[in-house]
């Protein structure tokens, strides 16, 4: 009986193992290469987060209290994304190597790069967390402050899963998705309420943001530092919708890794 | 699929579209593609436990057909079968990273192969102890030699415990010793029912090992059948 279990694996297992290993090599293969490699995750929102504050409190005059805070709590997760995103989308053409000579399911590069991003974020934010706690103007930490982070973190993995799926296996087919993707976080970095909060978009112009469903992830990540709110409908609408956008980025994903070795 | 099958190629052709500069999607509607037919209406019966040889000139589609029969490469037409757990030996060393230590490097490249993380614990010590590797297997991979990476890559491929072991000319590389060895190691580990299938232009190891041999020439198969008979056919072919 146990042989038979050991012998026919679940492919699910399989995956699970092969996707927490190459997980884990990410991450040591970053922390190898500099010794500050983990805390660039950290300097870079913070270098973001002093440049863009300064030039919106103090040029653009911005009236938004502990704006740096409000800043630093949105970077963060993008941060997440924009990195997981672009480095993910290239990954399968880099280890072209490994799928051209070896049968494995091929989802595990772009995911891997996912969750060993998805890693550092995590250990940014509780440090950040530990900053609120003891810091004494900010009175954060609620139990709903905690429950809307969760689940916004569940969600913008689920999407940034979902979205590197898709565009690392178009983008063996297409090299030019890579630059697409690029120049398509810049832009939306600015097209989500991260460094401005959604209440200073007039209310006419608003459903473009709704359309984005970046917007409704972020504006409850920044709930906590900032009143604002997000109607219910329209949330349920963009969890709908990236939920789609990780069951399309599977099912392309699948339909189309056979033919990977063909391109590469 | 007959029992005693461990390959079943029926009608298996491939085509490749030519490129000639990286894929885009600019390129996709706009140009022309050039096509070639790596393999064309292959059929080809593999028994459990048989060791077959597959020769040709370079460029003749032996590597596509292995990559098809591995699963790496979807043929364009034509239905592949397989029974059992497949290995390859195209390239030991595709999923090594230099900077992780050679622990690191055996579970990771098994896992790569098909292992479960529960054979790998089981089988770490003789998987070491085979490669020879000794006290470096807690030292990043880039201090390794060539050889020591060989070994390694080629012990996880060999402990991963296959059915069918797919060997593409990796014995040609590596030191003479290591290529004896090895060698020697493969009959003897594969002596019982596993399929080995040996693509390789080295003539006397064909001979050696297997004593089925495939010709192949341009994407076709030109004969089959006994080894000595089929290397007469090739050579006469070639020259």
């Amino acid at each position: 009986m146990f042989v038979i279990i050991r012998n026919k694996m679940p492919k699910n297992l399989h995956f699970a193992q092969l996707l927490i290993a190459l997980t884990k090599k990410e991450i040591k293969a970053r922390y190898k290469h500099a010794v500050l490699g983990f805390l660039w995750i950290f300097i870079n929102p913070l270098i973001q987060m002093f440049v863009i504050g300064f030039v919106f409190s103090f040029i653009f005059n911005v009236k938004i209290k502990n704006y740096s805070v409000f800043l630093f709590s949105g970077l963060l997760p993008w941060n997440f994304f924009s990195l997981a995103l672009t480095k993910a989308t290239p990954r399968i053409i880099w280890d072209r190597t490994l799928v051209k000579k070896a049968k494995f399911p091929r989802a595990v590069i772009p995911l891997s790069v996912v969750l060993s991003h998805f890693f550092h974020f995590l250990i940014s934010w509780f440090i950040f967390a530990i900053y609120l706690i003891y810091s004494p103007n900010f009175k954060f930490l609620s139990l709903t402050f905690l429950t809307n982070q969760f689940l916004s973190m569940i969600l913008l993995l689920v999407f940034t899963s979902g979205f590197s799926l898709l565009a690392s296996c178009l983008n063996v087919f297409y090299r030019d998705i890579n630059f697409f993707i690029q120049a398509l976080v810049l832009i939306w970095f600015y097209a989500t309420p991260i460094i401005y909060p959604l209440k200073v978009i007039p209310s006419e112009y608003r459903i473009l943001f709704y359309l984005n469903p970046l917007s409704g992830i972020f504006t409850i990540i920044q709930q906590g530092f900032t009143t604002q709110k997000f109607p219910t409908s329209i949330l349920l609408a963009q969890v709908i919708f990236i939920f789609c956008t990780l069951l399309l980025g599977i099912k392309i994903f699948k339909s189309k890794q056979k033919f990977f070795d063909d391109w590469l | 699929m007959k029992k005693n099958l461990a390959v079943k190629l029926s009608q298996i052709s491939k085509k490749y579209y030519l490129h000639h500069d990286k894929p885009t999607l600019i390129e996709s509607i706009f140009s022309r593609k050039e096509e070639f037919w790596a393999l064309s209406n292959i059929n080809l019966e593999i028994k459990t436990g048989s060791k077959i040889g597959i020769i040709g000139p370079n460029g003749a589609g032996k590597s596509t057909l292995l990559k098809i029969i591995t699963g790496i490469a979807t043929p364009t037409k034509g239905k592949v079968n397989t029974q059992g757990k497949i290995a390859s030996l195209i390239d030991v060393e595709a999923g090594f990273h230099p900077d992780l230590s050679g622990k690191d490097n055996i579970y990771l490249n098994g896992l790569l192969l098909g292992m479960s993380k529960y054979a790998l614990d089981e089988k770490f010590n003789k998987i070491v102890n085979f490669s020879g590797i000794g006290k470096f297997v807690n030292a990043p991979l880039h201090t390794y030699s060539s050889g020591m990476k060989l070994r390694l890559g080629f012990s996880v491929a060999v402990f991963s415990d296959p059915d069918i072991l797919i060997i593409d000319e990796i014995i040609s590389a590596g030191d003479e010793e290591f290529q004896r060895k090895s060698f020697q190691k493969m009959k003897s580990f594969f002596k019982d029912d596993k399929t080995i299938i040996f693509a390789s232009h080295n003539l006397a190891e064909i001979k050696q090992l297997c004593p089925i041999t495939v010709y192949i020439s341009r994407g076709q198969i030109k004969s089959k059948g006994q080894t000595k008979k089929v290397i007469t056919n090739y050579l006469n072919n070639q020259s």
